[in-house]
């Protein structure tokens, strides 16, 4: 049972697709190869597919008189599952996640549809060190019902009217139209990202939401979405250091940030310029102090200035300063 | 396929350079000094063809870089699952792959001599008996097939599992689309999404550490030898990468940190007694042996020390004492920080201990690991007790030297 297998490589799967069609022409053939395959797919793949004067082509096309395309398959390719694709379905009945998206009937079906099947891994073969305590209820009666409705929402492009609590305990109702679903690994939370009207935006916490009603199509402009709108203006530039290994520490733990990074010559300081979404400034600024003198936040000025005052503070309050 | 291809047959080397194209970024050709600069030349080439939408370059004084750059936050399907799909194979192989099934999907029974001649009769394809056989007992393997022995015969059908029936309500393709994101195995969820020609376009991840899906593949390994209680036996790997000989060690856990970034493989080293945590993404495929006796009695042994440890460290460090942190709060206008301690705590208590005061007691076997965690209160931490000494006298040294690093009291850094 492997993972890298070719049953699963992106020319099989080309060549399934094509096998699909009952005939084809040289340009559909190309046309799949470029979308399902890679950059330079083409330059491989489609001579062995495409018949050829000297048989070097994969003997899976036959030309007829007009020069169509024909797969010297009767059937198309079946999507027969692989061990490991079970293996990997049956894991995740033992997922509590799960819940959002079956019901109760579904759930069953699989259960036993998976009853012969080994899972692939046991739940208490992976510790999440430091997952926050305090996810989100997945199997809660309330909480599903209330995901559903906004995936169904997200999925028809449907408005929805959302009742929730704030972080600040106000009850707020709000029509809304959701357009992405977030699932934060972390904090083990959902996040929906909705549009209302006026364009805009609002980030719901799915744990606070109390109530979902639907709200037909229609009522919410789907102005057109900034996706960079909370982008910061300017990169943070940060030198890390290669003491106490910092530099590799830190490229790997913002490896989900776009960044540049930049090694000179004779340095033992690396220089990333790392882009952020702006509400998550907060959050940012304290993981890069939690780095200590390894790091230093050198741009820009102002969030330089937010650091130089936590550590003033700090500072201060280790001395007594006041 | 002679020359350059776009495929290739060993994930290892690969993996190591789709690694440091997106973690470092700032790697020039001469630092990729462990292969010749051919290797370098080719494998960045695959991985231009693979993600060439993700790659940026960039001109430094020490030449040109290369870097994968991914907002993980903006994306609904993982681009370093690609790599995965680029395994070689040879012209047979995919013929014959074809070709079997076009003839099994009947759902009829077949020997290898039956299908052998039904190949050269339908395609003219010809190959030797133990060839189809091989590919059978392969496919039999991968699940794709099933076979059954009558006699001296063995018959063999496709299975019956279709991804389409499998797969029959939105709900089930909607669970696959959300967990062929997560980390665990992903990837898998992503084959069959691709399978039937589906993409994820729901679910979007934050703190989505897509690299991980680089160690899938050792991962695997790993967790199969686990489970089946067997020793592995690790190529060992220092920080820097050196070679430094095999060690052999009974998988425990994986460890993962949601927040670094970094997996571990939690272990028992049988040779020298002791446990210890390998770092998965240095970790080379590593090699299955036999059964280790001593299993549940380890295990026992090891559910004790997590339970102390503050992330992977699997180790009493001597003298340690419980660590303490006071930490100054507004009790009516910061109630988030108490509860970010209360939610961010690990192996400890959260008591409040004077006006605007809250103290965080760890009872961990290595008190160090807690400080990354400790300095995210930089600002707010009124003292440290307890832990070690070394550890107090560095997190003072720290503050000192980051004090000075953000110029002390002068204005220079105040807006």
């Amino acid at each position: 049972m492997r993972i890298f297998s070719e049953l699963y490589g992106a020319y099989f799967r080309i060549v399934s697709q094509v096998l699909t069609a009952h005939a084809l022409t040289d340009k559909e053939v190309r046309d799949i190869v470029a979308k399902e395959g890679f950059r330079d797919s083409g330059l491989f793949l489609t001579g062995r597919l495409l018949p050829q004067n000297d048989r070097s082509d994969w003997g899976l096309l036959s030309r007829d008189k007009a020069g169509v395309l024909h797969p010297v398959t009767v059937s198309e390719p079946p999507h027969v599952l692989t061990a490991l694709q079970k293996r990997w379905l049956r894991s995740k009945l033992a997922d509590p996640r799960i819940y959002l998206f079956l019901d109760d009937r579904e759930l069953a079906a699989l259960c036993e549809r998976t009853a012969d099947v080994e899972p692939l891994y046991q739940p208490d073969a992976v510790r999440y060190v430091d997952r926050y305590s305090d996810g989100d209820p997945f199997t809660d009666p309330e909480y599903r019902k209330n995901f559903r409705a906004i995936l169904a929402a997200l999925k028809a492009k449907r408005a929805v009217e959302v009742e929730f609590v704030s972080r600040q305990g106000r009850r707020i109702i709000t029509k809304c139209l959701p357009y992405k679903l977030e699932y934060s690994q972390r904090d083990d939370k959902f996040r929906v990202f909705c549009q209302s009207s006026g364009g805009r935006t609002a980030v719901i916490n799915l744990a606070r939401v109390e109530r979902v009603r639907e709200q037909g199509i229609g009522g919410i402009d789907t102005l057109p979405r900034d996706t960079d709108a909370g982008r910061c203006d300017e990169p943070l530039v940060i030198k890390v250091s290669t003491e106490r290994r910092a530099d590799e520490r830190f490229l790997m733990e913002f490896a989900a940030y776009e960044k540049r990074t930049e090694r000179e010559e004779c340095s033992d300081t690396v220089t990333v310029r790392l882009w952020y979404d702006k509400k998550d400034e907060t959050d940012l600024l304290i993981r890069l102090l939690s780095y200590g003198p390894v790091l230093e936040i050198a741009d820009p000025p102002d969030i330089r200035a937010k650091a130089a005052d936590r550590v003033r503070r700090q500072y201060r309050m280790l001395h007594q300063k006041q | 396929m002679a020359g350059f291809s776009e495929l290739i047959k060993n994930f290892e080397k690969t993996r190591d350079y789709v690694r440091d194209f997106f973690i470092y970024g700032y790697k020039v050709r001469n630092d990729f000094d462990k292969k010749s600069a051919r290797t370098y030349d080719d494998e960045k080439r695959r991985v231009e063809s693979w993600l060439g939408d993700y790659l940026v370059y960039d001109d430094s004084v020490r030449g040109k870089q290369v870097a994968i750059s991914v907002d993980s936050d903006k994306i609904a399907e993982n681009p370093l699952y690609q790599a995965f799909y680029t395994r070689s194979f040879t012209d047979n192989d995919i013929r014959l792959h074809f070709l079997l099934l076009d003839i099994m999907c009947d759902g009829e029974q077949y020997t290898a001599r039956q299908l052998t001649d039904m190949l050269y009769e339908g395609f003219q394809f010809s190959l030797d008996e133990q060839t189809v056989r091989n590919k059978l007992k392969e496919y039999e393997e991968e699940g794709i097939m099933l076979s059954e022995k009558r006699g001296r015969s063995v018959f063999f059908r496709l299975s019956g599992d279709f991804a389409e029936d499998w797969l029959d309500s939105e709900g089930l393709i909607d669970a696959v689309s959300f967990f062929s994101e997560t980390q665990e195995f992903g990837l898998v969820g992503n084959s069959i999404l691709k399978m039937l020609g589906l993409k994820n376009q729901l679910f979007f991840m934050k703190h989505y550490y897509i690299v991980h899906a680089l160690e899938d593949e050792v991962m695997l390994t790993v967790l199969d030898a686990m489970e089946k209680h067997r020793t592995i036996t690790i190529k060992s790997f220092s920080r820097i990468r050196e070679e430094k000989g095999e060690i052999a060690a009974v998988p425990l856990q994986v460890l993962s940190s949601v927040q670094t970034g970094r997996r571990f493989l939690a272990a028992w080293l049988p040779e020298s007694g002791r446990f210890f945590s390998f770092r998965l993404d240095y970790m080379p495929m590593p090699k299955v042996g036999g059964v280790f006796e001593e299993f549940d009695d380890v295990m026992a042994r090891y559910r004790k020390i997590i339970k102390r440890s503050f992330g992977v460290s699997l180790y009493e460090v001597e003298g340690a004492e419980p660590l303490r942190l006071v930490i100054s709060a507004d009790e009516e206008k910061e109630q988030f920080i108490v509860e970010r301690l209360r939610r961010e705590k690990r192996c400890g208590t959260l008591e409040k201990t004077g006006e605007n005061e809250f103290t965080v007691t760890l009872d961990v076997c290595d008190p160090n690991e807690a400080m990354k965690w400790v300095k995210t209160f930089i600002g707010r931490i009124k003292r440290i007790e307890g832990g070690t000494e070394g550890i107090r006298r560095r997190f003072y040294s720290d503050i000192e030297r980051m004090y000075q690093l953000y110029g002390g009291d002068s204005d220079e850094d105040i807006q």
